[in-house]
């Protein structure tokens, strides 16, 4: 007995007992997609190789025929076990059902009723003798039409089988080269060899290998998919959940070389996968440098990026993860990516109805308030008007008391003294119903004015000569600075009469032993062009508190301003009104201790200005 | 019987002063909270006619100061003020004021007022 023949039966022992382990094991979790029919493929490889084994050790023809007819009995079955491994493990072929399964099945269950039977019509085996050399059985077949039907149907199966899981390996499972490789290799080695040995290439003399690759084969399968755990996630649900995912999937290795592919981005990218696998990664996206030069070296980020496709503009969610293999090395990178365009759309719409709310919710706070202060201001107003009626009605009514009393005792001067306090408090009085009147026509949106060419220096004269009163009581002195140096301009005499007027009386109010100073200037350096008037005094100023309050109506309502110095509280806020219906503004500056200015200016329109609009 | 006039408008306290002189009382005049104030402590006066709305020291204030002060505690105090809400008149007689009366004048009234207060006993 030579040592290889020696060694060759060991092997296939080995290797049966090997099949048969992984049979049970495959068995014991037969709950898994395609365990069973793994369990059976190995099942009847084991019987294939140790029924064979068996054969050749066999000392008698009767031992041989019989181990051959077991042997048999694992050849016949492990074609269609194949097939089903691979309809279940792929998934792939989904017409292969159980029912056609076992119709599929008669086919070997006729080859061995037929190959036991041999021998009352020779339909398997024309001859069949058997030899033994060196402790060896020669088996010399001749094979008959049954064995050649047998032998179609077997590549049948095996092909189909082939062609699902060669199919299912180069869709899917990208990442795990070696494992692929295995898988090939151990469904193509067998075929060669069975090939080459019916062919003839290989000797009929030389031992039949195609047992041996094949337990090989099975031992490469086992050991890929047992590994990998495949039998335990399903690898197809696997696929099916990445393929119909809505995100876009890329795997790329070390390289960047593209390994997987799900459909949403073969959708993005306009290829399908099989023109996509093997390919760099950033030439399939030269179209959008920026992701390219974005995402040339990074291998772990979650970001949103804007990028443009099809001249619209869109937003992605994109998450970028290394991918490592069971010994913990970098393989490549895994990125994903997720259309958030109407996601973002929606949450800024969110963000500015929520603005608009908040904003809305300010404006009421706004209009509350607003409605609060105008209550308060009203009882406020009510208050101090009450307050400055009764002033002068108190020195009317006095007057007229100690007149009627006493006019018969107090000389003539007395009493014509003390009608004209009577005069003047009624002066007052008036001067408040006027202010308040006007006041409250402002504010009822019913002012209105009439504008004329006027001569300034007039106004500016009239202005002068009313304020003499005050200014004598205070011994204030006034000047006049650039009154000639604008001639007339175009707007209501009568409001810039009252403007003036009202700055001046309150430069004399609060002035005591200074100085008023009335400037007109024409202001061209200012677009437009203005007519500005300028009222300052070196009185004691006002205090930085109190500017804030001076244009709002009764703000003078102070106690601690004497009685000489009110008014009605409303004169510059009435001032002011008239100053912007005009188109000009009017403003305030003061120190305390160093005096004030009131400035207020007027578009200027002067006559040129006015002719020259009403030629054009 | 001595008054001080606290009054910041030059009409009504010429006009009050002569009525007050009328009646045959001698009169101090004062234009603003500070010289009331003063004027109070030096002259010792009998009554005080005091204007709420004073510059430099408002009635309150001047009315509050002398009520505090065991010196011029005694003095009574009359409010003569254009503040006429009732609030008005709550705030002046809490700072001390012994009566409140508001213009325009009602002298009768007040001459009344005055007449009680002086007697040593309050007109409510």
């Amino acid at each position: 007995m030579s040592l290889l023949f020696t060694f060759y039966t060991s092997a296939l022992l080995i290797l049966g007992i090997v099949a048969m382990a992984i049979a049970a094991y495959a068995w014991r979790r037969r709950e898994m997609p395609g365990a069973s029919p793994l369990s059976l493929l190995s099942m009847s490889t084991a019987i294939w190789l140790i029924g064979q084994r068996m054969e050749l050790v066999s000392q008698t023809l009767p031992a041989a025929l019989a181990w051959i007819r077991i042997e048999l009995f694992g050849i016949v079955l492990l074609p269609l076990a194949w097939l089903w491994f691979a309809a279940e493990y792929t998934g792939s072929l989904p017409w292969l059902n159980r029912r056609r399964l076992a119709f599929l099945a008669i086919m070997p269950a006729s080859s061995l009723a037929v190959a036991l039977t041999n021998e009352y019509h020779s339909l398997f085996w024309t001859s069949l003798t058997l030899r033994v050399e060196n402790f060896r059985t020669i088996i010399d077949s001749r094979y008959g039409p049954w064995f050649w039907l047998t032998v179609t149907y077997a590549y049948a199966c095996l092909s189909l089988g082939a062609y699902a899981i060669v199919r299912f390996v180069l869709q899917t499972a990208r990442l795990f080269h070696l494992q692929t490789a295995a898988i090939l290799v151990s469904v193509a080695a067998p075929w060669m060899v069975n090939i080459l040995r019916l062919t003839g290439v290989i000797p009929k003399s030389a031992p039949d290998l195609t047992a041996l690759t094949f337990a090989v084969s099975l031992g490469a399968f086992a050991w890929s998919i047992l590994r990998l755990r495949l039998l335990e996630i399903r690898p197809i649900a696997r696929d099916m959940v990445l393929q119909s995912m809505n995100d876009g999937v890329i795997a790329v290795d070390e390289q960047g070389r593209i390994i997987e592919v799900n459909r949403a981005a073969q959708m993005v990218i306009g290829q399908p996968a099989s023109q996509l696998v093997g390919k760099l990664a950033r030439d399939v996206v030269a179209r959008w440098p920026e992701v390219v030069e974005r995402y040339r070296n990074v291998t772990e980020i979650a970001e949103e990026i804007e990028v443009e496709i099809d001249a619209t503009r869109r937003w992605f969610d994109v998450r970028v993860s290394p991918i490592y293999d069971a010994r913990r090395m970098y393989r490549g990178r895994l990125f994903v990516w997720r259309d958030v365009t109407e996601e973002r759309r929606i949450r800024e719409e969110l963000r500015r109805n929520n603005e608009r709310l908040l904003e809305a919710q300010r404006a009421l706070t706004e209009a509350r308030d607003a409605a609060e202060a105008g209550s308060r201001a009203k009882s406020a107003f009510l208050a101090h008007m009450s307050h400055e009626i009764r002033t002068p009605l108190t020195a009317i009514i006095g007057y007229c008391q100690l007149l009627e009393a006493g006019i018969e005792r107090q000389s003539l001067e007395q009493t014509r003294s003390d009608i004209q306090a009577i005069h003047l408090a009624a002066g007052h009085l008036l001067d408040l119903v006027s202010n308040v009147l006007e006041m409250a026509r402002i504010e009822t949106g019913r002012s209105d004015l009439h504008c004329l060419m006027f001569d300034v220096a007039e106004v500016v004269r009239d202005v002068t000569m009313a304020a003499q009163p005050l200014l004598r009581r205070n011994r204030n002195r006034l000047r006049l600075e650039g009154v000639d140096e604008v001639e007339e301009m175009w707007g209501d005499p009568t409001r810039v009469r009252q403007i003036l007027l009202n700055l001046v009386s309150n430069a004399a109010k609060f002035t005591t032993d200074g100085e008023v100073v009335v400037r007109v200037a024409y202001v061209d350096d200012e677009t437009p062009p203005r007519i500005q008037f300028q009222v300052s005094d070196n009185g004691p100023g006002i205090a930085a508190e109190r500017m804030a309050q001076l244009f709002m109506p009764f703000a003078i309502a102070e106690h601690n301003i004497g009685r000489e110095q009110r008014g009605a509280g409303l004169g510059l806020a009435i001032s002011r009104h008239y100053c912007r219906l005009m188109g000009g503004e009017l403003t305030i500056e003061s120190a305390p201790g160093y005096g004030t200015t009131a400035t207020f200016w007027l578009p200027a329109r002067t006559s040129r200005v006015v002719q020259a609009e009403v030629r054009s | 019987m001595r008054i001080l006039i606290a009054e910041d408008d030059a009409m009504n306290r010429d006009m009050i002063a002569r009525r007050m002189r009328w009646e045959g009382h001698t009169i101090s005049l004062a234009i603003d909270g500070a010289e009331a104030l003063h004027l109070a402590r030096t002259e010792m006066p009998d009554l005080i006619l005091l204007d709420m709305g004073l510059p430099k020291q408002n009635g309150w204030d001047v009315a509050r100061q002398l009520k505090s002060d065991e010196a011029t505690r005694h003095i009574p105090i009359i409010a003569l003020t254009a503040y006429a809400l009732p609030e008005d008149r709550v705030r002046g007689l809490a700072s001390g004021c012994d009566a409140y009366e508001l213009k325009p004048i009602d002298f009768e009234r007040l001459l009344l007022r005055i007449r009680a207060l002086t007697a040593g006993d309050a007109l409510v």
